[in-house]
């Protein structure tokens, strides 16, 4: 690491063997970081190239195995439960991730500015969301004659779903973009080849003036104010259509709230795991330190008890109704059939992120907040596959439900739809998909924001205070 | 009298400033020029012209639409089927309350984007002068000044530390 980049986080209290952390004060010139980061982001490595063809080949195996499977036909629900599940894994994480840099970005924390383009990045994944989620939406019947939130709109639900879904992944991408904007106008000043090319077409007239670094500023707040308000709308559609309608009597107000919840907590987790990842080996670790991941890590903690919070608050309703299809319910989602995705998940994204994360000690470093990402990513997996091969496998057990609006609750309790090949290579091929897709990304759209990062430096100083170092930060507005 | 494009580029922000101390001295306004970052300085920090906007027009307009369309929306569809749901009026408020909220802000959002793209000039219809250092942290003063001040310019923001001084041709 640079010695002129940011001096130590820590600083020795003389006499006492103490060591105080102190926040990061970067004090290289903005010239070096434009350099640096725009040599990084241009540079592929062999391992890269690797990664890159194998995330790519998954994608290509996925995408195979969903036509050898569609050979079956849409007609049955079930076959493409973990198609459904592979798709809410991607939305509620990458999809979702932009959030993360939007939210921080309002409340003006300084600490997110080396990691809110990682969370914007991710927003590209929404291209495989996209791919996945319209034969998933063209499946669902039409609203008019069943118990739905639509009470028979008009071209509900697959408009609304699609326009909501199509929505949400291009205003996370127009995100991207504005924020990205003066970047480009770097890559477009010194960088080389089809960067610059392609840098000059997307930002031609980007000079720096006050008027368009107000533009820049104002609507980045805007677009984060309309995705906000789109990503909790399509959380609630998606867990609403492809979950709660396909089980008759399953009411519960609660559970599009939750899976809301649950994407912003998957999207704070998967901003802390490519930042890790961009620190250890992505070559950028001057400009990240402890500070994002104490940070991100508390706004992480209090997720995880709200995920669990609003999990009981619904889940209180039906332990204590005891009608005969809430106990059915309870015993498909909980107890019985997906017993042990329920168990993982709340494992991993209540009980190991509130253990760990209670200590300060583990939230001001790097590995425990990114040990607690990968298990709330992992318990949101289990999590996604347990609401919708659950749901989709009593799409077909009563089918009757999605023709009529008078039906008999759900009952029984269908045996747990365990993956096939195809579905391995379906969820394999989605993820990879969207993996390639952000990993190409990150060769293009410089994955530390120059700008954002250089805005700080302006504001940072390192100022000696009695016997001690101290951070002195200045607030322009 | 012509006006020219003038640009000083400066190492530091302190030059900049300096020189623009100077042209004021010399009988140029902030309303003759401009400032090019690299990164956005707090606003006023080089005494710049803030230019008066209207943005929060926009929001209020839209919202004021978007209300309007929601409650048509809501209770038009409401009236057309009049289906009693758990004995509540057919209009009933608590039930159009969200959509209307949606669409209120919906209305506002969408509003703002347009007052933003239109208050910001974007996207700017001629590049002007300008200097690929100015990305790498440089501070650009960009003079708009009548042909025969173009040489006092120059020399105001050479003595004020312009490592490099741009005319337009």
């Amino acid at each position: 690491m640079s010695s002129t980049v940011h001096d130590a986080h820590t600083a020795h209290h003389e006499g006492e063997g103490e060591h105080h952390y102190q926040p990061q004060v970067l004090t290289m010139p903005h010239a070096e970081v434009t350099q640096t980061v725009l040599r990084v982001a241009s540079t592929m490595g062999r391992t890269y190239k690797l990664a890159l063809a194998l995330f790519g080949g998954l994608f290509i195996a996925g995408f195979i195995a969903f036509i050898v499977r569609a050979q079956d036909g849409f007609d049955t629900f079930t076959p493409w439960g973990y198609l459904m599940a592979t798709f809410a894994f991607i939305f509620t994480t990458a999809m979702s991730a932009p959030i993360f840099s939007v939210t921080q970005r309002m409340v003006r924390s300084h600490w997110r500015r080396p990691m809110g383009r990682s969370a914007e990045i991710m927003s590209v994944a929404g291209i495989v969301g996209a791919l996945m989620f319209i034969p998933l939406v063209l499946m669902l019947p039409n609203a008019a004659d069943r118990k739905s939130i639509w009470f028979g709109f008009p071209g509900a639900p697959h408009v609304y779903q699609l326009a909501g879904l199509i929505g949400i992944a291009l205003l996370g991408m127009a995100i991207l973009y504005v924020s990205s904007l003066p970047d480009l106008a770097a890559i477009r000043d010194h960088g080389k080849g089809w960067r610059k090319s392609l840098a000059t077409k997307l930002a031609p007239k980007f000079r720096g003036t006050p008027r368009q670094w107000k533009g820049v500023k104002a609507m980045l707040m805007v677009l984060g104010a309309l995705y906000f308000l789109f990503l909790i709308g399509v959380h609630t559609m998606i867990a609403s259509d492809f979950a709660l309608s396909l089980v008759p009597g399953w009411k519960d107000a609660i559970f599009p709230a939750w899976h809301a919840i649950s994407g912003l907590q998957s999207a704070v987790a998967s901003t802390i795991l490519v930042t890790f990842l961009l620190y250890k080996f992505g070559g950028y670790k001057d400009y990240i330190s402890v500070d994002q991941f104490w940070g991100a890590s508390k706004i992480m903690l209090a997720l995880s008890l709200l995920w669990m919070y609003f999990w009981l608050s619904g889940f209180m309703i039906f332990w204590y109704g005891r009608q005969p299809v809430e106990q059915a319910l309870i015993k498909l989602f909980f107890a019985e059939s997906y017993r042990f995705p329920w168990a993982m998940a709340v494992c991993l994204n209540f009980a190991v992120p509130f253990l760990l994360l209670i200590w300060n000690g583990a939230r001001k470093s790097m590995i425990v907040p990114t040990i607690v990402a990968c298990s709330i990513l992992l318990g949101t997996f289990f999590d996604r596959i347990r609401i919708y091969v659950a749901s989709f496998s009593v799409a077909d057990v009563r089918a009757d439900a999605l023709h009529n609006i008078h039906v008999e609750p759900f009952l029984e309790n269908p045996p747990p739809h365990l993956p096939g090949t195809a579905d391995v290579f379906m969820i394999l091929g989605g993820i990879g998909g969207a993996i390639f897709l952000i990993m190409l990304a990150m060769k293009f759209f410089p994955p530390i924001s120059i700008w954002e990062v250089t805005e700080g430096m302006l504001y940072r100083k390192k100022k000696r205070f009695l016997k001690r170092e101290i951070m002195v930060m200045g607030k322009p507005d | 009298m012509a006006k020219k494009q003038v640009l000083g580029v400066f190492k530091t922000a302190d030059n900049a400033v300096m020189a623009v101390d100077r042209l004021h001295e010399s009988g140029f306004t902030n309303r003759d020029w401009q400032v090019l970052t690299g990164s956005p300085y707090p606003e006023g920090a080089f005494g710049e012209w803030m230019p008066k906007h209207r943005l929060y027009a926009f929001p209020f307009f839209g919202a004021i639409v978007g209300f309007t369309v929601a409650i048509l929306v809501t209770a038009g569809t409401s009236v057309a089927n009049p289906l009693v749901t758990g004995g509540k009026p057919i209009i009933a408020i608590p039930a159009m309350a969200v959509i209307v909220y949606e669409g209120t802000m919906l209305g506002a959002i969408l509003m703002t984007i347009i007052g933003v793209i239109f208050e910001s000039r974007l996207p700017r219809p001629v590049m002007g002068l300008y200097d690929t250092r100015i990305t790498e942290g440089y501070i650009g003063i960009d003079l708009n000044c009548p042909d025969d001040r173009v040489n006092t310019a120059e020399m105001v923001m050479r003595q004020s530390g312009a490592v490099d001084v741009k005319h337009q041709k």
